[in-house]
Protein backbone atom coordinates (compact mmCIF):
# COMPACT_ATOMS: atom_id res chain seq x y z
CA UNK A 1 0.00 0.00 0.00
CA UNK A 2 2.95 2.25 0.67
CA UNK A 3 3.95 1.99 -2.97
CA UNK A 4 0.51 3.12 -4.11
CA UNK A 5 0.73 6.19 -1.91
CA UNK A 6 3.95 7.26 -3.56
CA UNK A 7 3.27 10.53 -5.33
CA UNK A 8 5.03 9.45 -8.52
CA UNK A 9 3.22 6.15 -8.83
CA UNK A 10 -0.07 7.89 -8.13
CA UNK A 11 0.58 10.44 -10.86
CA UNK A 12 1.29 7.65 -13.28
CA UNK A 13 -1.66 5.43 -12.40
CA UNK A 14 -4.31 8.12 -12.30
CA UNK A 15 -4.58 8.71 -16.06
CA UNK A 16 -4.60 5.00 -16.78
CA UNK A 17 -7.89 4.35 -15.04
CA UNK A 18 -9.49 7.22 -13.18
CA UNK A 19 -8.64 10.10 -15.48
CA UNK A 20 -8.15 8.24 -18.75
CA UNK A 21 -7.18 10.60 -21.59
CA UNK A 22 -9.66 9.17 -24.07
CA UNK A 23 -12.54 8.00 -21.87
CA UNK A 24 -12.58 10.90 -19.44
CA UNK A 25 -10.57 13.78 -20.86
CA UNK A 26 -11.97 13.06 -24.35
CA UNK A 27 -8.64 13.81 -26.00
CA UNK A 28 -6.94 12.02 -28.87
CA UNK A 29 -10.14 10.49 -30.22
CA UNK A 30 -9.35 11.22 -33.86
CA UNK A 31 -6.35 8.92 -33.96
CA UNK A 32 -8.18 6.35 -31.85
CA UNK A 33 -10.68 6.08 -34.68
CA UNK A 34 -8.13 5.91 -37.44
CA UNK A 35 -5.48 3.43 -36.35
CA UNK A 36 -7.52 0.83 -34.48
CA UNK A 37 -8.48 -1.41 -37.39
CA UNK A 38 -5.60 -3.74 -36.50
CA UNK A 39 -3.90 -4.54 -33.21
CA UNK A 40 -0.41 -4.16 -34.67
CA UNK A 41 -0.90 -0.58 -35.77
CA UNK A 42 -2.70 0.32 -32.53
CA UNK A 43 0.20 -0.93 -30.41
CA UNK A 44 2.82 0.88 -32.46
CA UNK A 45 0.76 4.06 -32.40
CA UNK A 46 0.38 3.72 -28.63
CA UNK A 47 4.14 3.30 -28.22
CA UNK A 48 4.89 6.28 -30.46
CA UNK A 49 2.50 8.51 -28.56
CA UNK A 50 3.76 7.31 -25.18
CA UNK A 51 7.31 8.12 -26.26
CA UNK A 52 6.34 11.58 -27.46
CA UNK A 53 4.16 12.57 -24.51
CA UNK A 54 6.61 11.25 -21.90
CA UNK A 55 9.57 13.19 -23.23
CA UNK A 56 7.64 16.29 -24.22
CA UNK A 57 6.34 16.49 -20.65
CA UNK A 58 9.86 16.01 -19.31
CA UNK A 59 11.48 18.62 -21.55
CA UNK A 60 8.73 21.19 -21.09
CA UNK A 61 8.91 20.71 -17.34
CA UNK A 62 12.71 21.09 -17.23
CA UNK A 63 12.57 24.39 -19.07
CA UNK A 64 9.33 25.65 -17.49
CA UNK A 65 11.01 28.42 -15.51
CA UNK A 66 13.25 29.48 -18.37
CA UNK A 67 10.66 29.81 -21.09
CA UNK A 68 9.32 33.34 -21.60
CA UNK A 69 5.58 33.20 -21.09
CA UNK A 70 4.84 34.87 -24.44
CA UNK A 71 6.31 32.04 -26.49
CA UNK A 72 5.50 29.05 -24.31
CA UNK A 73 3.01 27.55 -26.78
CA UNK A 74 5.55 27.83 -29.57
CA UNK A 75 8.11 26.19 -27.33
CA UNK A 76 5.79 23.31 -26.48
CA UNK A 77 4.87 22.81 -30.10
CA UNK A 78 8.49 22.85 -31.18
CA UNK A 79 9.44 20.21 -28.61
CA UNK A 80 6.48 18.01 -29.53
CA UNK A 81 7.06 18.36 -33.28
CA UNK A 82 10.73 17.44 -32.91
CA UNK A 83 9.88 14.31 -30.93
CA UNK A 84 7.14 13.30 -33.35
CA UNK A 85 9.43 13.62 -36.37
CA UNK A 86 12.06 11.57 -34.54
CA UNK A 87 9.50 8.85 -33.83
CA UNK A 88 8.31 8.93 -37.44
CA UNK A 89 11.84 8.62 -38.81
CA UNK A 90 12.57 5.68 -36.53
CA UNK A 91 9.40 3.90 -37.59
CA UNK A 92 10.24 4.43 -41.24
CA UNK A 93 13.67 2.95 -40.69
CA UNK A 94 12.87 0.01 -38.43
CA UNK A 95 9.15 -0.79 -38.83
CA UNK A 96 8.54 0.16 -42.43
CA UNK A 97 5.46 -1.98 -43.00
CA UNK A 98 3.64 -0.60 -40.00
CA UNK A 99 4.73 2.96 -40.61
CA UNK A 100 3.18 2.67 -44.07
CA UNK A 101 -0.12 1.59 -42.55
CA UNK A 102 -0.04 4.36 -39.95
CA UNK A 103 0.74 6.81 -42.77
CA UNK A 104 -0.06 10.35 -41.68
CA UNK A 105 -1.24 9.47 -38.21
CA UNK A 106 2.21 9.39 -36.63
CA UNK A 107 2.81 12.88 -37.97
CA UNK A 108 -0.56 13.92 -36.64
CA UNK A 109 0.52 13.16 -33.07
CA UNK A 110 1.76 16.75 -33.23
CA UNK A 111 -1.81 17.96 -33.31
CA UNK A 112 -3.04 15.41 -30.79
CA UNK A 113 -4.65 17.58 -28.12
CA UNK A 114 -3.56 15.07 -25.54
CA UNK A 115 0.16 15.83 -25.87
CA UNK A 116 -0.28 19.57 -25.94
CA UNK A 117 -2.88 19.41 -23.20
CA UNK A 118 -0.62 17.60 -20.75
CA UNK A 119 2.27 19.96 -21.51
CA UNK A 120 0.07 23.00 -20.88
CA UNK A 121 -1.86 21.81 -17.86
CA UNK A 122 0.60 19.58 -16.08
CA UNK A 123 4.22 19.89 -17.18
CA UNK A 124 4.31 23.70 -17.02
CA UNK A 125 3.45 23.59 -13.32
CA UNK A 126 5.17 20.46 -12.02
CA UNK A 127 8.62 19.07 -11.38
CA UNK A 128 10.33 17.07 -14.15
CA UNK A 129 9.98 13.76 -12.30
CA UNK A 130 6.25 14.11 -11.80
CA UNK A 131 5.76 15.36 -15.36
CA UNK A 132 7.60 12.36 -16.74
CA UNK A 133 5.34 10.00 -14.81
CA UNK A 134 2.24 11.93 -15.84
CA UNK A 135 3.22 11.76 -19.49
CA UNK A 136 4.02 8.08 -19.25
CA UNK A 137 0.74 7.34 -17.49
CA UNK A 138 -1.29 9.27 -20.03
CA UNK A 139 0.53 7.51 -22.85
CA UNK A 140 -0.29 4.14 -21.30
CA UNK A 141 -3.90 5.13 -20.67
CA UNK A 142 -4.22 6.13 -24.31
CA UNK A 143 -2.50 2.94 -25.48
CA UNK A 144 -4.75 0.67 -23.42
CA UNK A 145 -7.90 2.17 -24.90
CA UNK A 146 -6.42 1.94 -28.40
CA UNK A 147 -5.44 -1.67 -27.92
CA UNK A 148 -8.84 -2.60 -26.51
CA UNK A 149 -10.69 -0.94 -29.39
CA UNK A 150 -8.33 -2.52 -31.93
CA UNK A 151 -8.81 -5.93 -30.31
CA UNK A 152 -12.58 -5.74 -30.72
CA UNK A 153 -12.39 -4.30 -34.23
CA UNK A 154 -9.84 -6.75 -35.58
CA UNK A 155 -11.50 -9.75 -33.98
CA UNK A 156 -15.00 -9.02 -35.27
CA UNK A 157 -14.05 -7.09 -38.39
CA UNK A 158 -11.43 -9.39 -39.90
CA UNK A 159 -11.74 -12.48 -37.72
CA UNK A 160 -8.06 -12.25 -36.84
CA UNK A 161 -5.67 -10.99 -34.15
CA UNK A 162 -2.24 -9.61 -35.06
CA UNK A 163 -3.04 -10.70 -38.62
CA UNK A 164 -3.52 -14.36 -37.69
CA UNK A 165 -6.93 -15.92 -38.27
CA UNK A 166 -8.53 -16.84 -34.95
CA UNK A 167 -12.12 -17.46 -36.01
CA UNK A 168 -12.07 -21.12 -37.09
CA UNK A 169 -12.93 -22.03 -40.67
CA UNK A 170 -15.94 -24.18 -39.74
CA UNK A 171 -17.74 -21.16 -38.34
CA UNK A 172 -17.39 -19.44 -41.71
CA UNK A 173 -18.65 -22.58 -43.40
CA UNK A 174 -21.60 -22.55 -41.04
CA UNK A 175 -22.53 -19.09 -42.23
CA UNK A 176 -20.58 -16.74 -39.96
CA UNK A 177 -19.37 -13.57 -41.67
CA UNK A 178 -17.02 -10.83 -40.53
CA UNK A 179 -18.64 -7.55 -39.60
CA UNK A 180 -17.48 -5.16 -42.30
CA UNK A 181 -18.86 -2.31 -40.22
CA UNK A 182 -16.16 -2.89 -37.60
CA UNK A 183 -13.53 -1.82 -40.11
CA UNK A 184 -15.10 1.60 -40.55
CA UNK A 185 -14.53 4.58 -38.27
CA UNK A 186 -18.10 4.71 -36.86
CA UNK A 187 -17.50 1.32 -35.23
CA UNK A 188 -14.65 2.81 -33.21
CA UNK A 189 -16.95 5.66 -32.19
CA UNK A 190 -19.49 3.19 -30.84
CA UNK A 191 -16.88 1.11 -28.99
CA UNK A 192 -15.33 4.21 -27.43
CA UNK A 193 -18.80 5.44 -26.51
CA UNK A 194 -19.49 2.19 -24.72
CA UNK A 195 -16.14 2.47 -22.93
CA UNK A 196 -16.99 5.99 -21.76
CA UNK A 197 -20.32 4.74 -20.48
CA UNK A 198 -18.65 1.87 -18.66
CA UNK A 199 -16.08 4.19 -17.13
CA UNK A 200 -18.70 6.69 -16.00
CA UNK A 201 -20.90 4.10 -14.39
CA UNK A 202 -17.95 2.46 -12.65
CA UNK A 203 -16.01 5.44 -11.35
CA UNK A 204 -18.10 8.60 -11.50
CA UNK A 205 -21.08 7.35 -9.55
CA UNK A 206 -19.44 7.58 -6.12
CA UNK B 1 12.61 45.37 -24.59
CA UNK B 2 14.74 42.90 -22.70
CA UNK B 3 11.76 40.58 -22.52
CA UNK B 4 11.51 40.59 -26.28
CA UNK B 5 15.20 39.99 -26.58
CA UNK B 6 15.01 37.04 -24.24
CA UNK B 7 12.13 35.54 -26.25
CA UNK B 8 14.01 35.89 -29.50
CA UNK B 9 17.20 34.46 -28.07
CA UNK B 10 15.32 31.54 -26.58
CA UNK B 11 13.59 30.83 -29.89
CA UNK B 12 16.86 30.88 -31.79
CA UNK B 13 18.54 28.47 -29.40
CA UNK B 14 15.48 26.22 -29.38
CA UNK B 15 15.25 26.07 -33.16
CA UNK B 16 18.96 25.42 -33.56
CA UNK B 17 18.94 22.55 -31.11
CA UNK B 18 15.79 21.02 -32.59
CA UNK B 19 17.03 21.26 -36.16
CA UNK B 20 20.41 19.79 -35.25
CA UNK B 21 18.71 16.85 -33.59
CA UNK B 22 16.45 16.24 -36.57
CA UNK B 23 19.26 16.58 -39.09
CA UNK B 24 21.30 14.07 -37.17
CA UNK B 25 18.45 11.57 -36.98
CA UNK B 26 17.47 12.01 -40.62
CA UNK B 27 21.00 11.58 -41.93
CA UNK B 28 21.72 8.55 -39.76
CA UNK B 29 18.48 6.76 -40.62
CA UNK B 30 18.37 7.62 -44.31
CA UNK B 31 20.24 4.55 -45.63
CA UNK B 32 17.89 2.25 -43.73
CA UNK B 33 14.81 4.08 -44.96
CA UNK B 34 15.96 4.04 -48.56
CA UNK B 35 16.64 0.34 -48.32
CA UNK B 36 13.14 -0.22 -46.93
CA UNK B 37 11.57 1.69 -49.80
CA UNK B 38 13.59 -0.31 -52.32
CA UNK B 39 12.71 -3.65 -50.72
CA UNK B 40 9.06 -2.59 -50.69
CA UNK B 41 9.19 -1.85 -54.41
CA UNK B 42 10.96 -5.12 -55.19
CA UNK B 43 8.52 -7.09 -53.06
CA UNK B 44 5.63 -5.66 -55.04
CA UNK B 45 7.21 -6.46 -58.38
CA UNK B 46 7.75 -10.02 -57.16
CA UNK B 47 4.17 -10.17 -55.95
CA UNK B 48 2.85 -9.06 -59.34
CA UNK B 49 5.01 -11.69 -61.02
CA UNK B 50 3.71 -14.31 -58.61
CA UNK B 51 7.06 -15.21 -57.03
CA UNK B 52 5.87 -14.36 -53.52
CA UNK B 53 2.43 -14.35 -51.93
CA UNK B 54 0.75 -11.70 -49.85
CA UNK B 55 2.77 -12.71 -46.77
CA UNK B 56 6.11 -11.01 -47.26
CA UNK B 57 9.30 -12.93 -46.53
CA UNK B 58 12.11 -11.08 -44.72
CA UNK B 59 13.92 -8.27 -46.54
CA UNK B 60 17.08 -10.26 -47.38
CA UNK B 61 15.03 -13.02 -48.94
CA UNK B 62 13.10 -10.51 -51.07
CA UNK B 63 16.31 -8.95 -52.35
CA UNK B 64 17.71 -12.37 -53.14
CA UNK B 65 14.67 -13.54 -55.10
CA UNK B 66 14.47 -10.21 -56.91
CA UNK B 67 18.11 -10.40 -58.00
CA UNK B 68 17.62 -13.93 -59.19
CA UNK B 69 14.35 -13.54 -61.06
CA UNK B 70 13.80 -9.97 -62.21
CA UNK B 71 15.84 -8.05 -64.78
CA UNK B 72 15.25 -4.30 -65.22
CA UNK B 73 15.16 -3.42 -68.91
CA UNK B 74 14.05 -0.83 -71.42
CA UNK B 75 13.23 -0.81 -75.09
CA UNK B 76 15.22 1.16 -77.63
CA UNK B 77 12.17 2.99 -78.96
CA UNK B 78 10.79 3.97 -75.56
CA UNK B 79 13.74 4.19 -73.22
CA UNK B 80 11.71 6.18 -70.66
CA UNK B 81 9.23 3.42 -69.93
CA UNK B 82 10.12 1.53 -66.77
CA UNK B 83 10.09 -2.19 -67.48
CA UNK B 84 11.11 -5.42 -65.77
CA UNK B 85 11.60 -8.80 -67.41
CA UNK B 86 11.22 -12.27 -65.96
CA UNK B 87 13.00 -15.30 -67.35
CA UNK B 88 11.96 -18.93 -67.48
CA UNK B 89 14.47 -21.61 -66.49
CA UNK B 90 15.27 -22.15 -70.15
CA UNK B 91 16.58 -18.59 -70.38
CA UNK B 92 13.67 -17.37 -72.46
CA UNK B 93 11.82 -14.23 -71.44
CA UNK B 94 8.70 -15.48 -69.71
CA UNK B 95 7.00 -12.16 -69.15
CA UNK B 96 7.29 -8.49 -68.34
CA UNK B 97 6.19 -6.23 -65.52
CA UNK B 98 5.13 -2.61 -65.85
CA UNK B 99 4.43 -0.07 -63.10
CA UNK B 100 1.05 1.64 -63.13
CA UNK B 101 -0.40 4.69 -61.51
CA UNK B 102 -4.07 5.53 -61.32
CA UNK B 103 -6.48 7.99 -59.81
CA UNK B 104 -8.52 6.63 -56.94
CA UNK B 105 -11.48 7.82 -54.94
CA UNK B 106 -9.35 9.56 -52.28
CA UNK B 107 -5.84 9.57 -53.72
CA UNK B 108 -3.47 8.02 -56.23
CA UNK B 109 -3.18 4.25 -56.57
CA UNK B 110 0.22 2.70 -57.36
CA UNK B 111 1.05 -0.82 -58.35
CA UNK B 112 2.54 -3.24 -60.88
CA UNK B 113 1.02 -5.29 -63.70
CA UNK B 114 2.76 -8.48 -64.81
CA UNK B 115 2.07 -9.74 -68.34
CA UNK B 116 3.03 -12.98 -70.05
CA UNK B 117 5.41 -13.06 -73.00
CA UNK B 118 2.52 -13.26 -75.48
CA UNK B 119 1.94 -9.56 -74.78
CA UNK B 120 -1.76 -10.22 -74.22
CA UNK B 121 -2.35 -12.10 -70.99
CA UNK B 122 -2.09 -10.58 -67.52
CA UNK B 123 -0.36 -12.95 -65.13
CA UNK B 124 -0.66 -10.88 -61.96
CA UNK B 125 -1.23 -7.47 -60.40
CA UNK B 126 -0.04 -5.92 -57.16
CA UNK B 127 -0.98 -2.64 -55.51
CA UNK B 128 1.33 -1.10 -52.94
CA UNK B 129 0.00 2.35 -52.25
CA UNK B 130 -3.52 3.77 -52.12
CA UNK B 131 -5.85 5.70 -49.85
CA UNK B 132 -9.14 3.97 -50.61
CA UNK B 133 -11.87 3.49 -48.01
CA UNK B 134 -10.90 0.79 -45.49
CA UNK B 135 -13.12 -2.25 -45.77
CA UNK B 136 -14.49 -1.19 -49.17
CA UNK B 137 -12.15 0.26 -51.80
CA UNK B 138 -9.12 -0.73 -49.75
CA UNK B 139 -9.86 -4.34 -50.64
CA UNK B 140 -8.19 -3.69 -54.00
CA UNK B 141 -4.78 -4.49 -52.53
CA UNK B 142 -5.93 -7.85 -51.16
CA UNK B 143 -5.43 -11.22 -52.84
CA UNK B 144 -9.09 -12.16 -53.44
CA UNK B 145 -9.53 -9.11 -55.65
CA UNK B 146 -6.11 -9.09 -57.30
CA UNK B 147 -6.28 -12.78 -58.15
CA UNK B 148 -9.18 -11.93 -60.47
CA UNK B 149 -6.73 -10.36 -62.88
CA UNK B 150 -4.88 -13.57 -63.66
CA UNK B 151 -5.43 -14.71 -67.25
CA UNK B 152 -7.38 -11.61 -68.30
CA UNK B 153 -6.54 -10.31 -71.80
CA UNK B 154 -5.66 -6.76 -72.74
CA UNK B 155 -6.63 -7.10 -76.45
CA UNK B 156 -9.68 -8.69 -78.02
CA UNK B 157 -9.79 -11.34 -80.74
CA UNK B 158 -9.43 -8.75 -83.50
CA UNK B 159 -6.24 -7.42 -81.93
CA UNK B 160 -7.90 -4.22 -80.76
CA UNK B 161 -6.70 -2.86 -77.46
CA UNK B 162 -9.30 -3.25 -74.70
CA UNK B 163 -7.53 -3.31 -71.35
CA UNK B 164 -9.16 -4.69 -68.24
CA UNK B 165 -12.00 -2.91 -66.48
CA UNK B 166 -13.59 -3.58 -63.11
CA UNK B 167 -17.17 -4.76 -63.47
CA UNK B 168 -20.01 -3.53 -61.28
CA UNK B 169 -20.68 -6.64 -59.23
CA UNK B 170 -19.75 -10.06 -60.47
CA UNK B 171 -18.51 -10.52 -64.05
CA UNK B 172 -20.65 -13.62 -64.53
CA UNK B 173 -23.82 -11.66 -63.77
CA UNK B 174 -23.33 -8.48 -65.72
CA UNK B 175 -20.90 -8.96 -68.60
CA UNK B 176 -21.58 -10.77 -71.87
CA UNK B 177 -19.49 -13.88 -72.49
CA UNK B 178 -17.44 -12.36 -75.31
CA UNK B 179 -16.34 -9.49 -73.04
CA UNK B 180 -15.48 -11.45 -69.93
CA UNK B 181 -11.77 -11.54 -70.68
CA UNK B 182 -11.66 -7.79 -70.16
CA UNK B 183 -13.47 -7.49 -66.83
CA UNK B 184 -12.75 -8.51 -63.26
CA UNK B 185 -15.27 -8.90 -60.43
CA UNK B 186 -15.99 -5.59 -58.72
CA UNK B 187 -16.14 -4.99 -54.98
CA UNK B 188 -19.59 -4.11 -53.71
CA UNK B 189 -19.57 -0.64 -52.19
CA UNK B 190 -16.47 0.35 -54.14
CA UNK B 191 -17.83 1.02 -57.61
CA UNK B 192 -15.99 4.31 -58.00
CA UNK B 193 -12.66 2.91 -56.87
CA UNK B 194 -13.12 0.14 -59.42
CA UNK B 195 -13.90 2.58 -62.20
CA UNK B 196 -10.87 4.74 -61.42
CA UNK B 197 -8.61 1.71 -61.17
CA UNK B 198 -9.82 0.29 -64.49
CA UNK B 199 -9.31 3.60 -66.28
CA UNK B 200 -5.86 4.08 -64.74
CA UNK B 201 -4.75 0.62 -65.79
CA UNK B 202 -5.99 1.11 -69.35
CA UNK B 203 -4.09 4.39 -69.55
CA UNK B 204 -0.88 2.69 -68.44
CA UNK B 205 -1.34 -0.35 -70.66
CA UNK B 206 -2.03 1.90 -73.65
CA UNK B 207 1.22 3.72 -72.97
CA UNK B 208 3.00 0.37 -72.95
CA UNK B 209 1.25 -0.85 -76.10
CA UNK B 210 4.40 -0.43 -78.27
CA UNK B 211 6.22 -2.81 -75.95
CA UNK B 212 3.31 -5.25 -75.74
CA UNK B 213 3.15 -5.25 -79.55
CA UNK B 214 6.77 -6.29 -79.71
CA UNK B 215 5.97 -9.24 -77.52
CA UNK B 216 2.99 -10.14 -79.70
CA UNK B 217 5.14 -10.03 -82.84
CA UNK B 218 7.89 -11.94 -81.10
CA UNK B 219 10.24 -9.07 -81.88
CA UNK B 220 12.00 -8.84 -78.55
CA UNK B 221 15.12 -6.73 -78.30
CA UNK B 222 15.52 -5.03 -74.95
CA UNK B 223 18.48 -3.40 -73.35
CA UNK B 224 19.17 -5.27 -70.18
CA UNK B 225 22.02 -5.58 -67.82
CA UNK B 226 23.87 -8.23 -69.83
CA UNK B 227 25.92 -9.78 -67.08
CA UNK B 228 22.90 -10.76 -65.01
CA UNK B 229 21.14 -12.07 -68.07
CA UNK B 230 24.05 -14.32 -68.98
CA UNK B 231 24.33 -15.63 -65.47
CA UNK B 232 20.71 -16.49 -65.65
CA UNK B 233 21.15 -18.40 -68.85
CA UNK B 234 23.98 -20.31 -67.23
CA UNK B 235 26.63 -18.92 -69.59
CA UNK B 236 30.07 -18.06 -68.29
Amino acid sequence: MKLLNNQYIKTMLEPIIGNNPINVQMLGICSALAVTVQLKTAIVMGLALTFVITFSNLVVSIFRKLVPDSIRIIFELCVIATLVILADEFLKAYLFGISKQLSVFVGLIITNCLVMGRAETFALGSTPGLSLMDGFGNGLGYSFVLIFVAFVRELFGSGSLFGYKVIPEFLYNAGYTDMGFMLLAPAAFIIIGLLVWLQNSLFKSQ
Amino acid sequence: MSDNFKSILFTIVLCTVASLLLTLAASRLKPLQEKNALVNKEANILMAAGYIGSVQPPAEKIREIFKEKIIPANSKENPDLELYLTYADSGEISGYIVPFESSGLWGRIYGYIALENDGITISGVSIYQHQETPGLGAEIDKRPFLDNYTNKKIIDKNNNFKGVMVAKGRVADSISISERDHYVDGISGATLTGRFLGEGMIETLEKYEPISKKFRNNNIDFNTDNTTKKQLKGEP
